[in-house]
């Protein structure tokens, strides 16, 4: 590695400083100067799906920079290894296996079943779209991130159920099990 | 999709940045590579190949726009100025700046080269992947790129 390189390397980690802290939703930032090469084909119907993604990240990274000792069942509390996030369809869903629909209450009931049938599986909370906004609004504010908590409407934020097992190590097997269930959009397992 | 972009977005933004100069413009290229996904499902189903596709969707976005910035650019309102230049003044250290301006000299690929090696730390096999080049030329570009480098900031200096 001679010094230039390590130049270029700090040059780069420098420019990462004054960018973007959070990644936007599509759709929901006011309009900037832009240039004439956009096209948004698809903006309007993946807009609250790109939001999703949006808070996800937020979410994770007030996770991992605000620990909050002992607090499990929380957004702002510390992600267990052995906890897994079960988004399910929303009508702007990207996972074309959703069809841009809703989970239908049949599905949404099949799903917590089987969740609560499974043996690894020690509980089970099924978090609604308003539980959703009305939590990440907030946790959003708290952290001081006014804009982020402006571009969510409620809607935005799809159901989900957050699911903790006993053993980490079942963590892949039930991730594996759900994905691609009826009504499942994305699981989420983060370590 | 939802996990991907939850993942990368932020890292890829900051990439496409690096390439086009500027965020807005860098939000939107990402954004259009995401979409672009929408009708790839064969990179969704299979997650190993999801991330190499959308780094290569995101520099060919970024060479687009690059282009028709050069072809229409007297033309058009200006963008804003890129995150290297003196006027943007987001960059403290005036020698960072010096680099990445000196960096927005060199051609396309050997640009493309160094942010992915320098910036995004990935290993050559990974660039020659992205780039759909050789290992060989990833690294006869990357030493070409640093040859032109130290020329461009000794000229400089």
């Amino acid at each position: 590695m001679t010094a230039l390189e390590d130049l270029v390397r700090d040059a780069y980690a420098a420019a990462e400083t004054c960018g973007p802290a959070i990644a936007p939703p599509l759709d929901d930032r006011p309009r900037r100067r832009r240039g004439p090469h956009l096209r948004h084909r698809f903006a309007v119907p993946v807009a609250a799906a790109a939001t999703v993604g949006l808070i996800t990240t937020g979410v994770f990274q007030l996770v991992r920079t605000e620990p909050e000792p002992g607090g499990l069942r929380t957004l702002s509390g510390p992600l267990a290894t052995n906890e897994l996030w079960i988004y399910l369809c929303a009508h702007s869903s990207m996972n074309p296996a959703c069809r841009g629909r809703d989970t239908t209450p049949e599905d949404r009931a099949a799903i917590g079943r089987s969740l609560r049938d499974r043996p690894e599986v020690i509980s089970v909370a099924y978090v609604s779209p308003e539980a959703e906004f009305a939590e990440f609004v907030r946790d959003m504010r708290s952290r001081g991130d006014e804009a982020v908590a402006r571009g969510v409407r409620p809607g935005d934020l799809p159901p989900s159920f957050r699911v903790t097992v006993g053993d980490p190590r079942d963590v892949p097997g039930l991730r594996a099990a759900l994905t691609g269930m009826p009504g499942v959009d994305t699981v989420i397992a983060e370590n | 999709m939802g996990e991907l972009y939850q993942r990368h977005a932020l890292g890829l933004i900051r990439l496409a940045r690096l390439m086009v100069g500027d965020t807005p413009t860098a939000e939107d290229v990402v954004q259009d590579a995401f979409l672009g996904l929408h009708g790839k499902r064969h990179a969704l189903r299979d997650p190993g190949d999801a991330l190499p596709y959308v780094r290569s969707a995101v520099l060919n976005r970024c060479r687009s726009v690059l282009r028709r910035r050069s072809v229409a650019g007297r033309f058009l309102p200006s963008y804003e100025p890129p995150v290297w230049s003196a006027e943007e003044g987001a960059l403290q250290s005036a020698e960072h700046r010096q680099v990445l301006a000196a960096i927005a000299e060199l051609p396309r690929r050997q640009r493309e080269v160094l942010a992915l090696r320098y910036y995004c730390d990935l290993p050559e096999e990974e660039i020659a992947r992205t780039l759909k080049i050789t290992r060989g030329t990833v690294s006869s570009t990357t030493a070409r790129a640093i040859a032109s480098l130290a020329q461009l900031l000794e000229k400089d200096s």
